[in-house]
C-alpha cells in the first residue's frame, strides 16, 4: 500500500481556491457596499437602518428606539481564552439590513387561518441589478401529497400529515417602484422544474432593480396553517406560527437569490431584515413572538400585539389560551417561559440550563445581542412544535414526569439556544450547508452539557452514565462511510442520516480537533468565527479558515478532509512483542583478529516492539503507550503521518501491552477497540459477573 | 428470620402438624435450603446463558490493558463502542440463548416445586421432595400456563383501557393530573396481575401440598385469597418491596465499590455482594412461599376439600 505524502491534503485545498477567491471579493464587495450605503446598523449602538420600519413608518404611533431594540455586546474586550483574537466584527460581519417587514396578520382560531398585509422595504445589496425577486411560501410544502415536501416517501422530521391541509396564498403584490401592476399575476405557478410544489416562487419584475437600490412592496396573503407539521401548524387550540408568510429569499452577494423548494430534510436561509408585526388574536390568548412586545391593546373580544424585532432573519410566534407565563432575567436578557400547566418542574429545569448556557455562549460566541428570549414548551398534543429554533424565540418539550438523571430538556433547551449563534448570529445557509449550524450547534450543546455534568450529560443516574459525547462518538463512526458532512440537506437519504453525519460527527470532528491540538485553540477558532461573521453569513471555507488559523494548517486539513470529503481515520495496533536481548551472535571482524560469537552473552534488558497502523485519510498526532511487566510505562509521540510504525523500545522490563491513543483524544478513530494489543489477552470478569447478575434478577423476577 | 414470624396470627392452630424441631433446624431446612436452591438454579443457569453473550463482548476488550474495566468506566463511551461493533453477533448469541432461558424458566418449576414443598415441611427427605415436584412438574405447567394466560388478559385489558382513559382525561385536565390518574388506574391493573400471580403461588400449593388437580389448585386458590385478602396482599408487597429495596441498595454499593477502578477485591466484592442480595430475594420468595402455603393449607381445612392434603398424611412422621 502507498504511503499518502503530507503534501496531498493541501490539493483538496484547490477545490476551496475558488470559494476563497469569491470569499474575499464579496469581503470587499460588503465594505465598499457599506460604505456606500452608508449602512449604519453596523454596531449595536449605531443609529437605525435607512428605511427601517421601525423608524420610517408614518403610520406608527409608537417609534422605537435603538436602544430598544438591540444590546451592546459587552464581551468584545473579553479577556478570557480570546487572547489574540480579534473578536470585533468585521465589515462582513456587520448586519447589512437587506429585507425589512412590516406585518399585520388576523389569526382566526377556527379556521386556523391568517389573513395578513405585509409591507416589504428591501435593499438590492448585491452587485448586480435585479430582474426577478423569489419568494418562499413555506406553508404551500402542506398543501397536498404531492409536494417536494410530502410526496412519498415522505421523509419529514416531524409531525403528522394529511389530516388539515395548509396553504400560502397571496392576493396580490404591488412595488412602489414597478408602477400600479399588481405583480404577483406574473408569478411562477409552481417551484422551478417542479409542477407540483408551490414553496419557491420567481416572480419577474417589469424593470430592474439596481444594485444598491431599495424597494417597497405591499403583499396581501392568507396562510393557512396546517395541522402541526414539522414544528408548524395548530393542534387544536394552540397554535405555533412560523414560515406563515410570504418571506423573499436570501440576495447573495453575487446577485443570485438563494432560493430553494422546501425539503424535508432542509431548514431555511433569509437575509437579516427589521421585523414589526401587529399580531391580532382572540383576547383569551397568550402570544409569544420573536423580538419584544410593544404594545398591546384590546378591541372587541380581541387584542392586538405589536412586537419588534431587530436585524433578525425570521419571524415565529404562538398563540395559546392557556399558557402560562413566566418571565424572568437571565444574564441581562428578558426570558419569558410559556408552557402548559403541569410543566413548572420542565420550565425551571429549562430556566436552569438557560442560566448556565448564556454566559458561556456568551463568553464563547459574542454576547446574545437581543434583550428578549421566548422560551415555548408546547402542549402534550402538539408536541411535534418542540425543539425548534427562530431568532429570539426557541421551543423545547419534554414529558412532565421526565426523570432528573435525564437530560433531556436541559439538551433540547440548550441546544436550540445555541442556534440563536448557529442560525441566528452566523446565518448560514441551513439548506446548503447544514453542517453550519446544527452540526456546530450540536457542538456547542455537547460542550455545555459536559462541563456541567460531566460524564453523565446524556444520562447520570442508577450506577450509570452515558455522556453526549460518547453517543455522539457512537452514531459518528456508525456513519462514517455513508455520506459527507458538508452534504446540501436534500443529498441525505433521510434523516437519521443527517442525524448522525450532521448532528453527530460534526461535533465529534471538532471535538477531535480540540483534544489533539489544544481545546483553548478551538475554543478561539470559533471565537473568532463567530465573532468575525456575526450578523452574516458566512460558508464552509470561513469555518476552516478559522480553524487554519487558531489551531494550525494541519487541524484545518484533517478538518476540511473529515468534513467535506468523508475523511476518516483508525488507528491499530495489530502486533506486539518482546525478546529478551543479547549480544549479536556472528563473525566480527576485529583489529587484527576475528572473533565468532556462537551463545552471545544474555543483558538483562527487553526489546519491546509494537506495529501500530494508521487506516484512512486522516492524520493526526497521537501517543503510544506501552505499559511493562513491572508497572511502568512509557509513552511515545507519533506523528501519525504515515500508514504505520514500528515501535522499538529497549528497557529492563517485558512488554505487557502497546495502546495508541491511550487519552482518547481522537473522537474520530473509527474504531477504538482495536487501539491495544497484550501479549496475553485478557479475561472479562466484570462483564461476566454483571450479565450474570442481570439475566438472574430476570429469572428472579419471572419466577417471583 | 424465621418460616414462624410468617404465620398469620389469625391461624392460633396451624392445620399441618409440625413435629418438634429446633427453630434454627426450620430455618435452615424451610427457608435456607429452598432459598439456595432457587438461588443456585438460576446463578447456574444465568451462567450458562450469559456465557456465549459475555464472550462475543469479550472478544472486544481482550487486548485492552485495562481488560474489562473500559466497559464500566462512566461516560460510556467504550460500552457504546463495543455495543456498536458486536450487536449483530451479541443478536445473534442473545437469539439463540433466549430458548435457553425460555426452557430453563420451564424446568425452573421444579426448583420452585421444590421450595413449595420445603417452605413448610414436616420432615420429609430433600430428595423426596425433589421426586415429588418433578411428579407435580405437568401439573404446575399447565398451572404456568393459565396464569400467563390471564397475565395477558389482564394487560390487554388494562392497557387499552388505560391508554382510552388517558386520552380522554387529557383532553379534561391538565397533562400530569390526568396521566397520575391513569397511573392510578394502571395501578389497579398491577393489582390484578399482582391478584394473578398470588392465586397461582397458592394453586402452586395446592398441587405440591395438598396433591389437588390444577383446577381443583386454582379454586382452592381463589377461595384462599378472597379470604385472607388483606394478609396475603400485605404479605406479597412486603416480600416484593423488600426484594426491590435489596436490589436497590445493591445498586448503590456496587457503584461505591467501582470496578472501572483497578483491584481483583472490587470484582470479588461485587460478585459477593450481588450474589448475597440475590440470595435473600430468593429468602424472601420463601418467606411468602411459606406465608402461600400456611393460608392454602387453611383453606382446605376450612372448606373441608376432599383430597387430603399429601404432606400431612402420606408423610410418616420423622422420629424424633
Ligand atoms: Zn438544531
Amino acid at each position: 500500500m502507498a504511503q499518502q505524502t503530507a503534501a496531498e491534503p493541501r490539493r483538496r485545498f484547490r477545490h476551496w481556491r475558488f470559494r476563497r477567491a469569491e470569499a474575499r471579493a464579496t469581503l470587499a464587495r460588503q465594505l465598499s457596499l457599506s460604505l456606500a450605503l452608508c449602512t449604519v446598523t453596523l454596531s449595536a449602538n449605531s443609529s437605525p437602518a435607512a428605511g427601517s420600519p421601525l423608524t420610517n413608518n408614518d403610520n406608527d404611533p409608537h417609534p422605537v428606539s435603538d436602544s430598544q431594540l438591540s444590546r451592546p455586546d459587552p464581551d468584545h474586550s473579553s479577556k478570557s481564552v480570546l487572547n489574540g483574537v480579534n473578536t470585533k466584527p468585521t465589515a462582513a460581519a456587520a448586519a447589512k439590513t437587506a429585507a425589512n417587514y412590516t406585518i399585520r396578520a388576523k389569526l382566526d382560531p377556527d379556521s386556523h387561518q391568517l389573513k395578513g398585509q405585509l409591507t416589504l422595504r428591501f435593499v438590492n445589496g448585491s452587485s448586480k441589478d435585479l430582474d426577478e425577486l423569489w419568494f418562499h411560501l413555506y406553508l404551500n410544502a402542506f398543501k397536498n401529497e404531492r409536494t417536494l415536501f410530502l410526496r412519498p416517501p415522505s421523509r419529514s422530521r416531524s409531525g403528522t400529515r394529511g389530516k388539515h391541509w395548509g396553504f400560502t396564498d397571496v392576493h396580490s403584490l404591488h412595488c412602489q417602484q414597478m408602477g400600479p401592476t399588481d405583480l404577483w399575476q406574473q408569478a411562477a405557478p409552481h417551484s422551478p422544474d417542479d409542477p407540483n410544489d408551490q414553496t419557491d416562487i420567481r416572480v419577474p419584475l417589469p424593470k430592474k432593480l439596481a444594485a444598491g437600490d431599495s424597494m417597497s412592496c405591499e403583499i396581501e396573503f392568507l396562510s393557512q396553517l396546517p395541522n402541526i407539521v414539522e414544528r408548524t401548524g395548530f393542534a387544536r387550540d394552540f397554535h405555533m406560527v412560523a414560515q406563515w408568510f410570504p418571506k423573499l429569499a436570501r440576495l447573495e452577494d453575487n446577485g443570485h437569490f438563494a432560493h430553494f423548494a422546501f425539503h424535508p430534510n432542509s431548514e431555511f436561509y433569509a437575509d437579516f431584515g427589521d421585523y414589526d408585526v401587529t399580531l391580532n388574536v382572540p383576547q383569551a390568548y397568550v402570544v409569544g413572538a420573536t423580538g419584544q412586545r410593544h404594545s398591546e391593546q384590546t378591541v372587541d373580544q380581541r387584542k392586538r400585539v405589536r412586537f419588534t424585532a431587530s436585524r433578525v432573519h425570521d419571524f415565529a410566534w404562538t398563540a395559546w389560551p392557556s399558557f402560562q407565563v413566566r418571565d424572568e432575567q437571565v444574564a441581562g436578557i428578558q426570558v419569558r417561559m410559556l408552557f402548559p400547566e403541569g410543566q413548572e418542574r420542565n420550565a425551571a429545569r429549562s430556566l436552569a440550563a438557560l442560566k448556565f448556557t448564556l454566559p458561556a455562549f456568551n463568553r464563547d460566541y459574542g454576547a446574545y445581542p437581543y434583550p428578549t428570549l421566548t422560551v415555548v414548551h408546547p402542549p402534550h398534543f402538539a408536541r411535534p412544535a418542540g425543539g425548534m429554533e427562530y431568532p429570539t424565540l426557541i421551543t423545547t418539550g419534554a414529558a412532565w414526569y421526565s426523570p432528573p438523571w435525564v437530560k433531556g430538556i436541559e439538551a433540547v433547551t440548550v441546544h436550540e439556544l445555541g442556534h440563536q449563534w448557529f442560525y441566528g448570529l452566523i446565518a448560514t445557509d441551513e439548506h446548503r450547508s447544514p453542517f453550519l449550524d446544527e452540526g456546530l450547534t450540536s457542538y456547542a450543546e455537547s460542550k455545555v452539557l459536559t462541563s456541567r455534568y460531566g460524564a453523565g450529560s446524556a444520562f447520570g443516574g442508577l450506577g450509570f452514565s452515558v455522556s453526549r459525547d460518547a453517543y455522539s462518538r457512537a452514531a459518528a463512526a456508525y456513519a462514517a462511510h455513508t455520506g459527507n458532512i458538508a452534504w446540501s440537506a436534500d443529498r441525505f437519504p433521510n434523516f437519521r442520516s443527517i442525524g448522525a453525519l450532521v448532528y453527530a460527527r460534526t461535533p465529534t470532528v471538532l471535538h477531535t480537533l480540540g483534544a489533539v491540538y489544544g481545546r483553548e485553540k478551538m475554543t478561539k477558532a470559533l471565537s473568532a468565527y463567530t465573532r468575525a461573521h456575526r450578523f452574516a453569513h458566512p460558508e464552509p471555507q470561513q469555518l476552516f479558515d478559522a480553524i487554519n488559523d487558531a489551531l494550525g494548517p494541519a487541524a484545518a486539513d484533517n478538518a476540511e478532509l473529515a468534513i467535506t470529503e468523508s475523511g476518516w481515520v483508525d488507528y491499530a495496533v495489530t502486533q506486539v512483542s518482546t525478546r529478551k536481548l543479547h549480544a549479536p551472535a556472528g563473525i566480527f571482524d576485529k583489529p587484527g583478529k576475528r572473533h565468532t560469537v556462537t551463545s552471545p552473552k544474555k543483558t538483562t534488558e527487553y526489546t519491546n516492539r509494537a506495529l501500530i497502523e494508521r487506516r484512512g485519510t486522516l492524520r493526526f498526532p497521537t501517543q503510544i503507550r506501552l505499559r511493562f511487566e513491572d508497572g511502568s510505562h512509557v509513552d511515545r509521540a507519533w506523528d501519525g503521518q504515515g500508514r504505520y510504525w514500528k515501535l522499538a523500545h529497549t528497557g529492563p522490563s517485558r512488554l505487557v501491552s502497546a495502546q495508541v491513543d491511550p487519552t482518547n483524544a481522537i473522537g474520530l478513530d473509527q474504531n477504538l477497540t482495536n487501539n491495544a494489543r497484550r501479549m496475553k489477552t485478557a479475561r472479562a470478569p466484570r462483564l461476566f459477573e454483571r450479565l450474570t447478575y442481570w439475566l438472574q434478577l430476570v429469572l428472579s423476577v419471572l419466577s417471583a | 428470620m424465621t418460616g414462624a414470624a410468617t404465620s398469620d396470627p389469625d391461624m392460633s392452630s396451624p392445620p399441618i402438624s409440625s413435629p418438634p424441631i429446633s427453630s434454627q433446624a426450620l430455618f435452615c431446612r424451610q427457608l435456607l435450603l429452598p432459598a439456595a436452591v432457587l438461588w443456585g438454579y438460576r446463578a447456574s443457569l444465568a451462567a450458562l446463558a450469559t456465557l456465549p453473550l459475555s464472550a462475543a463482548l469479550a472478544s472486544t476488550t481482550a487486548h485492552s490493558p485495562t481488560g474489562d474495566r473500559p466497559l464500566f468506566a462512566p461516560g460510556g463511551n467504550y460500552l457504546l463502542e463495543t455495543l456498536r461493533l458486536v450487536k449483530t453477533p451479541l443478536m445473534a448469541a442473545s437469539y439463540a440463548q433466549l430458548w435457553l432461558v425460555v426452557g430453563g424458566v420451564v424446568l425452573g418449576l421444579i426448583p420452585l416445586g421444590f421450595a413449595v414443598a420445603s417452605v413448610l415441611d414436616n420432615g420429609r427427605s430433600a430428595s423426596k421432595r425433589f421426586v415429588d415436584a418433578i411428579r407435580h412438574f405437568p401439573r404446575l405447567l399447565l398451572l404456568q400456563f393459565t396464569s400467563i394466560a390471564a397475565y395477558m388478559a389482564v394487560v390487554y385489558v388494562f392497557g387499552s383501557l388505560s391508554a382510552k382513559l388517558r386520552d380522554a382525561l387529557r383532553n379534561t385536565l391538565p397533562i400530569s393530573q390526568a396521566d397520575i390518574t391513569t397511573a392510578t388506574f394502571v395501578l389497579l391493573g398491577a393489582l390484578m396481575a399482582l391478584a394473578v400471580g398470588m392465586t397461582h403461588d397458592l394453586a402452586r400449593a395446592g398441587v405440591v401440598h395438598h396433591g389437588h388437580t390444577a383446577k381443583a389448585s386454582l379454586r382452592l386458590g381463589i377461595y384462599a385469597l378472597g379470604s385472607r385478602l388483606v394478609w396475603l396482599v400485605g404479605l406479597r408487597l412486603l416480600t416484593l418491596f423488600g426484594g426491590a429495596l435489596l436490589v436497590a441498595v445493591t445498586a448503590a454499593l456496587v457503584t461505591k465499590i467501582d470496578v472501572h477502578q483497578s483491584g481483583v477485591w472490587r470484582v470479588i466484592a461485587v460478585a459477593l455482594t450481588h450474589q448475597v442480595t440475590l440470595l435473600l430475594v430468593a429468602g424472601l420468595q420463601c418467606v411468602w412461599l411459606r406465608g402461600v402455603v400456611l393460608t392454602a393449607a387453611a383453606e382446605y381445612a376450612r372448606h373441608h376439600i376432599s383430597e387430603p392434603p399429601r404432606s400431612v398424611v402420606a408423610t410418616p412422621l420423622p422420629s424424633s
